[in-house]
């Protein structure tokens, strides 16, 4: 079976003199000199791992030049890699930490003492990598996973607890062999890492920039947080292909003051990770017209398994949402009805489908002899055989590109003094989505009071944007919490 | 407008976006807002946007940075500035 890391090094290899990374403070990695360093780093890393096993390193890194780096190096060493973000609360990574139970790490130095506190009594011995990253070796033994495994992403779990979603060596090339086919940026392009690694647009990022022997750039996490200063740096570095949310091609637009660029050297956008709306490329057209303009679809669990060319004249066929289109080649997808023929679940069997989760179970569906991965997400079957998103079987909300199970969230409020029941919903106003907690309490909690509780607890983005502190949460005939109508009242 | 002007300005927007108009007992002038990640990334981006509009200046990249944003006094004293707003 082919492995990720000959795919890898062989792209490195030819690139010859090309820049294959670059950042923005002037700092610039040729193919040959990345070839250079990912050999050492290979060999630093793997004379340091226990042979003969799987090991799993866990990466507390911002993006910065050496971190593709490292990524390539890791997973030259037959390892798999699990990103942890700093910005999580120490609870969050603590259960990270503690399901993949990562046998190493790779720091980044700002972060070494508050990652070493986490693991406290397990580090065995800590070597310089770069002047930005230290690995860590840690006493303790991988989670069981497959051998062939090469990330583990986690995601917002239903069970109110994260899942860690296991992606193999055939999965992640079968993903970046259809990009291959599908997304023809020419040789040489310009490619920007915006998604967190965490965040599985990242896999297309930090990967493919190299099949197109093309030049990554990383920016700054304050760059990132800054939209008017990220448009600027997509027209100063003449970027070709962009893959990032509607949420953020919506905020570059808003506040990003486009007119003052000229963005025709952009010849690929990707969208993906939430729904995509025609009113927000009609916003977008203005400035990136020259631009060929895909809307992808997938969550974690498989990838990118479903896409669509938006092309202008279509939106009459299937007007308001972009359909997510077309199963990629290498995936197959089933339509299983269960009360609205016209209102199907998507399942999807495909190449790029994960392997599992590391804890928890998968409940693949088995059909005509293929593995299917039901996605929650029901669907209809629009104009010219396109598929249209229509919603959820589950109470999964997307915010801003975020997957989050209001579970989660639930679990922590109930755990608050007095609180005797919780429901985060999804509050849909003008074009965003406001994330509301519905309390019932014996004790009164300020909208402060949660947000400075959930960031210690959740992810930044799981965060409530409201609270609302009820007497009483209604139910409906199923004697079950009556959410329309606590939505229909905070609307009002 | 006069600075302190602005400065109630700011605080009423950011009560309105973050607080949903109603303000904490903890709330001050000087509680850092972004840094903390009470207040997200959408919302400065509309509050800058508002106040660009308001008070007719235009904030360069470079300028939109936790430094010049964090708090009301911050966020007020910058835009004031930028503005040439005088007490």
């Amino acid at each position: 079976m082919e492995r990720l890391s000959e795919i890898i090094n062989g792209y490195i290899a030819s690139g010859g003199s090309g820049q294959a990374l670059k950042d923005t403070s002037g700092n610039t990695l040729s193919y040959t000199g990345l070839e250079a360093l990912v050999k050492e780093y290979t060999e630093q890393i793997s004379s340091q791992l226990p042979a003969g096993k799987k090991n799993v390193i866990a990466i507390v890194s911002e993006r910065n030049i050496l971190l593709p780096v490292v990524l390539y190096a890791i997973i030259n060493t037959g390892s798999a890699y699990v990103p942890v973000d700093h910005r999580f609360p120490e609870e969050r990574v603590k259960a990270i930490l503690a399901e993949a139970s990562p046998n190493a790490a790779v720091v980044e130095n700002k972060y070494r003492q508050t990652f070493e506190k986490s693991f406290a009594g397990l580090v065995k011995a800590s070597v310089a990598l770069n002047e930005e990253h230290t690995l860590i070796l840690l006493d303790q033994q991988p989670a069981n996973i497959p051998d062939d495994t090469v990330y583990i992403l986690y995601t917002s779990g239903s069970t109110g607890t994260p899942k860690g979603v296991i992606h193999t060596h055939s999965s992640v090339i079968s993903f970046l062999q259809w990009c291959n086919e599908a997304i023809l940026c020419t040789e040489g392009s310009n490619f920007i890492s915006i998604s967190p690694l965490q965040f599985d647009l990242s896999v297309f990022d930090m990967f493919f920039a190299l099949f197109r022997h093309g030049t990554l750039l990383l920016v700054k996490e304050s760059e990132l947080a800054n939209h008017r200063m990220l448009a600027q740096i997509i027209a100063e570095y003449k970027i070709n292909c962009v893959y990032a949310t509607p949420s953020f091609f919506q905020l570059l637009c808003n506040g990003g003051k486009l007119h003052n660029y000229n963005f025709d050297h952009i010849s690929h956008l990707l969208l993906a990770g939430e729904q995509l709306h025609w009113a927000l490329l009609h916003e977008m057209k203005p400035y990136f017209g020259k631009a060929k303009c895909y809307n992808l679809y997938g969550p974690t669990e498989t990838n990118v398994c479903c896409y669509y060319e938006a092309k202008p004249g279509e939106e009459e066929r299937n007007p308001v949402i972009v359909p997510i289109g077309r199963p990629c080649s290498n995936a197959k997808i089933h339509l299983e009805v269960y009360d609205d023929p016209e209102l199907p679940e998507l399942w999807v069997a495909s190449g790029t489908l994960m392997h599992g989760y590391v804890a928890a179970d998968a409940s693949f569906r088995v059909f005509e002899g293929l593995r299917y991965y039901n996605t929650g997400d029901i669907v209809k079957l629009g104009a010219g055989g396109n598929l249209v998103f229509c919603g959820r079987r589950d109470r999964m909300i997307k915010k801003n590109g975020f997957r989050i199970e209001p579970a989660e969230i639930e679990k922590y409020i109930k755990e608050l003094e007095g609180v005797s029941q919780a429901i985060a919903l999804p509050v849909h106003i003008e074009n965003s989505t406001k994330l509301v907690i519905f309390i019932q309490s014996g004790k009164a909690y300020s909208l402060l009071e949660i947000k400075q509780y959930c960031l210690q607890k959740l992810p930044y983005y799981m965060v409530p944007d409201d609270v609302v502190m009820v007497d009483e949460l209604p139910v409906n005939f199923n004697n079950k919490t009556d959410a329309q109508q606590l939505i229909d009242k905070y609307v009002k | 407008m006069k600075k302190q002007e602005l400065k109630d300005a700011v605080r009423k927007y950011i009560v309105a976006e973050v607080f949903n108009g109603s303000a904490p007992a903890e709330f001050t002038d000087d509680m850092l807002m972004i840094s903390t990640r009470i207040m997200d990334s959408i919302i400065t981006l509309n509050m800058i946007n508002y106040f660009e509009e308001l008070l007719g200046i235009e904030l360069q990249a470079h300028e939109v940075n936790i430094d010049n944003l964090d708090s009301v006094n911050l966020a007020s004293n910058f835009l004031a500035a930028k503005a040439g707003l005088t007490d």
